[in-house]
């Protein structure tokens, strides 16, 4: 049986295929507080497909392709690790097409339509900073896709389930029990991977745009006691260019869009391994007093 | 020839953006699909916004549009930025590159360059240079591309180029070519009737004159075995010959050089199968022109079979096991055109082989997973 979803993800609408259950029953999971459209009568942005490899190969150490938009950009995964191939693809399908935002690399999050996104490369604890926040009390907006609207300091959501690799699988499910986690991935590129399941307010805000008020950027290490640097408006722009997935395609306008963010936001780099320390610096220090 | 509907909607926002508005949202989402798949989808969206109608075609629409724009705008830009980087290191060596297709109409800045994507850039150079260009262009990061040593002596064999050049910082391709077909055809050109005459772009490039570049764009497309671009590049042609249908003075030039270098039917069949997918503007003095060099009736009725076929949108869903199969004469047809039976044989065994043994048991069964 193939299960075939006609999903919203503002601002896109997806189709997602499979045939392969433990995808199906990902979907079903991560993405059940979405609005699901009917086939065959809406305006389809993206379609994305994750099955088994065809042929001989789906005897032998069964491998999962992802197709997105009648392409195939990676090579097959081992099969268990067909879920996170489904994300990382859908990640794809917007980077590779999407040149009406400037993309950063980053986490965003929001109180009161107050957004504060993390740009940083894999490893920094971007994602384990996103989920913590998301799940006590923030707006989730995105955890890997900053979509920054041209020629504004305003970030539109793209919300989707959250990347956790390695050791803060465990860390996560500790401090949060009820959080809900996809099947780990077990050693893929990045590791182990599990994603977390958005907050249900979070989704059901997804066409709620946010001012962008800072711009953090997380360097996570274990035992580090907490330390803030303030940036001054050159260093956010530059740090913000290198976590840029369309910049340069952008052109002029990118530029320009980054500059309207610099000059209206506070921009920091935060040395860390208490994640509550930072969560209290954001609220304290980032976001404008009521 | 038959077509799918979706191939027909394709053709008629090349000839017609304005058709574009009566399209409804869910066929919007298999057009797109089917315009990226034929890198096509940001030359329907300057067509449309040149016929004025881009505005009227519903919002979703405008914005994959819009993203497909900026994506082949940044592509001519980094075009020419790679052509003069060329023309300037290889002039230490005493070498003008001529630029071709893509790249060229983006120097030019001409009708094919406006939303037209490509994944290189076609460099035209002198056959005796070859050594000192290779030498020159892997001091500035060129390098060229690991193939499969089969591969690559296919090229250095039997080829007109070089096996492609890669720039290792930013990633560009470069094919270096030093004839516009495989020498090993026996109907290679005297390149000369070609490069005698190039165009200056208002950089200072260079590219072949305007009846040159055409001729060479037919004799591309015309002579290849491959046409998953096809539909792209016989689109350029018909810009093209729109475009020159407001001036007057090169039809009786390009017909010249199609006869002094041997390649009247490549001419012709541009010429056919433009006036036929896209009622091109030609002039009639041309129409009637072109009549005296069409090949035989029986050559072009099997023309129109393959290559009335191939040269359609390729989009994934018009992938019936007839159209594969015609697809399968065109590879056929392109090789024998290119290479004698004796090199021939044996290559479509090598690939065939290869072929056959990826349909039989997966694509990815001799792949290892990615770790």
């Amino acid at each position: 049986m193939t299960l075939r979803r006609v999903i919203e993800l503002p601002p896109y609408t997806f189709e997602i295929s499979s045939g392969i259950p433990a995808v199906q029953h990902y979907v079903d999971s991560h993405y059940g507080d979405y609005i699901q459209l009917g086939t065959g009568n809406a305006f389809i942005d993206h379609r994305v497909q994750v099955d088994k490899a065809p042929n001989l190969r789906s005897l032998i150490r069964p491998q999962a392709c992802f197709y997105g938009n009648h392409d195939e950009p990676f090579k097959p995964l081992p099969a268990s690790q067909a879920h996170a191939l489904l994300e990382w693809g859908m990640n794809w399908c917007i980077t590779s097409t999407e040149a009406n935002y400037l993309i950063i690399h980053a986490g965003v999050l929001a109180k009161n339509d107050q957004a504060i996104i993390f740009p940083a490369p894999p490893g920094s604890g971007k994602s384990t900073l996103t989920a913590y926040l998301a799940l006590s009390g923030w707006r989730l907006l995105s955890d890997e896709l900053a979509l920054i609207n041209l020629d504004t300091n305003t970030v539109t959501p793209f919300v989707r389930p959250i990347c956790l690799k390695n050791q803060s699988i465990d860390l996560l499910r500790s401090w949060f029990p009820a959080a809900v986690l996809s099947d780990i991935a077990r050693n893929t590129q990045k590791g182990d991977v599990a994603h977390v399941k958005p907050p249900q307010a979070s989704v059901l805000a997804g066409r709620d745009t946010a001012t962008i008020v800072g711009v953090v950027f997380p360097h996570y290490k274990v035992g580090k006691e907490t330390t803030i640097y303030q940036l001054d408006m050159s260093e956010t722009f530059i740090q913000l260019i290198n976590n840029a997935f369309n910049y340069s395609i952008l052109g002029a306008q990118g530029f320009s869009t980054l500059t309207h963010v610099v000059d209206r936001c506070v921009g920091f780099e935060i040395h860390y391994s208490d994640l509550q320390d930072v969560a209290q610096f954001l609220a304290e220090e980032i976001l404008p007093s009521k | 020839m038959s077509m799918t509907r979706l191939q027909r909607q394709l053709l008629t926002l090349i000839t017609e953006p304005r058709a574009g508005i009566g399209i409804t949202l869910p066929e919007w989402s298999e057009v797109i699909l089917a315009l990226r798949e034929t890198d096509m989808l940001a030359r329907v969206g300057y067509l449309a916004s040149q016929a004025g109608c881009l505005t009227r075609y519903p919002k979703p629409v405008q914005r994959h549009i819009q993203s497909a724009r900026a994506l082949a705008f940044r592509q001519q830009q980094q075009a020419c930025y790679e052509a003069g980087e060329l023309s300037q290191q290889l002039a230490d060596i005493g070498v003008a590159p001529l630029f071709l297709k893509g790249a060229a109409y983006s120097l030019l800045d001409n009708a094919a360059a406006q939303g037209r994507i490509y994944s290189d850039i076609d460099v035209l150079v002198p056959k005796p240079d070859l050594i000192e260009i290779q030498k020159k262009l892997v001091v500035n990061s060129w390098m060229p591309k690991a193939l499969e040593d089969y591969d690559e002596r296919y090229y250095r064999d039997w080829t007109h180029e070089i096996p492609p050049m890669h720039h290792v910082l930013r990633g560009t391709v470069a094919d270096i070519h030093h004839n516009l077909i495989p020498p090993v055809s026996g109907k290679a050109p005297d390149i000369g009737l070609f490069t005698h005459n190039p165009q200056q772009t208002a950089n200072g490039l260079l590219t072949l004159s305007t009846e040159g570049l055409i001729l060479h764009s037919s004799i591309h497309l015309f002579y290849n075995e491959e046409f998953s671009h096809g539909f792209r590049d016989i689109c350029d042609l018909h810009l093209l010959f729109n475009e020159l249908a407001l001036t007057d003075t090169c039809w009786s030039r390009l017909l010249k050089l199609a006869k002094d270098t041997g390649f009247e039917s490549e001419l012709y069949y541009a010429f056919r199968y433009c006036d036929i997918l896209f009622h091109t503007a030609f002039p009639d003095r041309f129409r009637r022109q072109m009549q005296t060099i069409a090949p035989s009736r029986s050559r072009t009725a099997v023309a129109d079979f393959i290559l009335g076929h191939a040269l359609l949108p390729q989009h994934k869903s018009a992938m019936t096991l007839r159209y594969k199969g015609i697809l399968i004469l065109a590879l056929i047809r392109g090789h024998w055109l290119k290479m004698p039976l004796r090199i021939l044989l044996p290559h479509l065994a090598y690939k065939g082989w290869k072929g056959v043994r990826d349909s039989l048991a997966g694509k990815h069964t001799f792949e290892r997973a990615e770790k």
